[in-house]
């Protein structure tokens, strides 16, 4: 019975665990495999913020940026004057790498956004990352803001993409570091209780 | 220390409470492991409360300041990201526990005489927790925060002669706004959890208490017999562990998969002009919302659902069988998995597209009216069923006092 249960506990958390992944590939589009692995670190975030303050920053703001203690970045445009050219507001990027897929899935979003500009047949621009921006047919109000011409166009994408990553959720690196800790002592403390549950036990089964 | 007990006791029962409901309260021997779930949904929502506490502190309940701050309590505010992950997570936690346990009352005849109260004190706070958790999804004022609140509140317009005016009473504007947002703030922090779901489980704890805990023979144990144990210490360290155990999962995700129950759009600003592509509630309301769409008029959908929880109360006169336990009842033991099984899949049903194709070829709306037919034909047959269904015990018959 309790060798059962203890799969059961198993079985249900691999099934939640496959379930949101699934989820997650219905709302957003499985993961496109013609991008090579992402590489999340601080080197490749630090390049993509040269990359936004130059591209992106003209347009869209980070009001939730907390670097050096700053209250966060404002787009240089007017917002007002930015609806008037493109018809809409420019979203804040702050949590944009969390608001399109669960963990790196949001910065794959962007960086497909960001390479998949194409003008179809009567000459309009238009986006394959189907999806919030594209409202399901391809229209996007924003002009391709990288040059795909340019050699290291695919390294600014993904760096850009993991800076967004970066201030969509800047307590990542603690979070992570902290919680081994809390997992070994949640797993010791589980195990001196379990063994005190066999102690206390330990008559009544005998009977 | 035992002057000052005693000085209390003389004005205060301690003693005679600690007694009853703690050190003194028998309980089966034979109670499996399905039996710590009540605790651990208590240990949960105490989690809820703790963790509510501090967010309220530094959470501003105003349309045009509440999705601000709550990314101030992810960046400026010490652990204000733990405090929060920890209180969005939970609930997936406590619905999980929720069902697991009412799940494990279905199976072993739980709701039967004499524990119909505790029964249906539990679906009160089985209902209340809905509430709860769907008025604190409105709080973050992300995208799917405003429109599942739009989405859920246009139902009560499906109600007869009063229900536009009705919508409008509980929405407190003619639209999701920020008299909504106080609205379900206040009920959220003070009313709900602290004068609905901690009184319930008071009553909860007390009819438990007056008839005792179900077993998994479901027999009626005499009580000075060798086969009742004490609550303390055994059921304490019983439980402590277990709990402890479905902590280490539960922080698991809160450190490591914080986003897997958070949906991603509701990282973006509520925006009453632009609806998001899809529009899904949380994981624990989808079987009933897949009940909701399978009834194709908007009224008939809205008793659906609501029967589909109203039925559960019936269960005390709709099962006739002599016995509780699905244990020695194979009929009502295959039946009640296929129950569960149809409810899983009827969550599968809510988190996809009506139109889309589902994994067996059918569309989805019509695998899910197929799934609401077999979810109330479970209880529908159950009187006819339940009275002609071989039950037999090493014991005989559970209600031959009847």
């Amino acid at each position: 019975m309790r060798t059962l249960f203890f799969i059961f506990i198993l079985l249900a958390l691999i099934a939640t665990l496959s379930l949101s992944e699934f989820a997650a590939s219905v709302a957003f589009g499985q993961p496109d495999e013609t991008y090579q692995e992402m590489d999340t670190g601080v080197e490749a975030a630090s390049r993509g913020k040269a990359v936004f303050m130059e591209a992106c920053n003209s347009c869209h703001g980070l009001k939730y940026l907390r670097e050096d203690g700053s209250p966060g970045l404002r787009p240089i445009m007017d917002p007002g004057a930015a609806k008037e050219a493109f018809g809409v507001e420019p979203p804040d990027l702050s949590l944009m790498a969390s608001a399109r897929g669960r963990g790196k899935t949001g910065a794959r979003y962007i960086q497909r956004l960001l390479t998949t500009y194409y003008t179809d047949e009567d000459g309009r621009v238009k986006n394959r990352a189907f999806g919030e921006e594209t409202q399901g047919d391809g229209t996007i109000a924003m002009p391709q803001p990288l040059n795909p011409n340019a050699p290291d166009f695919d390294k600014k994408t993904h760096d850009v993409a993991v800076f967004l990553l970066h201030v969509a959720s800047p307590e990542t690196q603690e979070r992570r570091s902290i919680g081994t800790y809390v997992l070994i002592y949640m797993a010791v403390l589980t195990a001196l209780l379990y063994a005190l549950n066999k102690a206390t036990w330990k008559e009544i089964k005998k009977k | 220390m035992a002057v000052i007990i005693d000085w209390i006791d003389k004005r205060i029962p301690v003693r005679d409470f600690v007694e009853k409901h703690v050190t003194g309260y028998p309980t089966p021997k034979n109670l499996s492991y399905w039996w710590n779930f009540g605790s651990l949904a208590g240990a949960f929502f105490a989690v809820q409360v703790i963790t509510g506490v501090w967010l309220t502190m530094y959470y501003k309940p105003d349309s045009a300041l509440a999705f601000d701050s709550v990314q101030h309590i992810m960046r400026d505010v010490y652990w204000g990201w733990l405090i929060r992950y920890l209180h969005a997570i939970g609930p997936t936690a406590i619905f999980f526990t929720i069902y697991v346990h009412m799940g494990r009352g279905l199976y072993y005849g739980s709701y039967r005489r004499p524990r119909e109260l505790l029964w249906w004190i539990g679906l009160l706070i089985f209902l209340s927790f809905m509430a709860e958790a769907f008025m604190g999804y409105l709080l973050p004022w992300g995208q799917m925060s405003f429109w599942g609140a739009t989405v859920i509140t246009n139902l009560f317009t499906a109600i007869p002669v009063v229900g536009s005016e009705l919508t409008i009473w509980l929405r407190g504007d003619f639209a999701v706004g920020d008299a909504t947002l106080t609205r379900f703030f206040s009920l959220h922090t003070t009313f709900i959890p602290l004068g609905v779901i901690a009184a319930l489980l008071v009553l909860h704890l007390s009819a438990l208490h007056r008839v005792g805990s179900n077993n998994p023979d479901g027999r009626d144990i005499d009580k000075k017999s060798g086969d009742m144990i004490p609550f303390a210490p055994y059921f304490i360290t019983k439980d402590l562990w277990f709990v402890f155990l479905f902590f280490t999962i539960f922080l698991w995700l809160v450190f490591f998969k914080p986003d897997l129950f958070l949906e991603p759009v509701n990282n973006e600003p509520a925006n009453p002009l632009k609806t998001p592509l899809h529009i899904v509630p949380e994981w624990y309301f989808l079987p009933f919302y897949a009940i909701l769409r399978s009834i194709p008029s908007k009224l008939g959908g809205v008793i659906a659902m609501g029967g589909s929880i109203f039925i559960l109360a019936l269960l005390p006169w709709l099962d006739r069988a002599p016995l509780r336990s699905a244990r020695y009842r194979p009929v009502k033991r295959v039946l009640t998995w296929a129950f569960f099984i149809n409810f899983i899949l009827l969550g599968y049903v809510g988190m996809n597209a009506p139109d889309a194709a589902s994994f067996i070829g059918l569309k989805i709306k019509h695998l899910g009216m197929i799934l609401t037919f077999f979810y109330f034909m479970y209880f529908i047959t159950m009187p006819f069923v339940s009275s002609k269904e071989p039950a037999r015990s090493p014991w005989g018959e559970d209600f031959k006092e009847r």
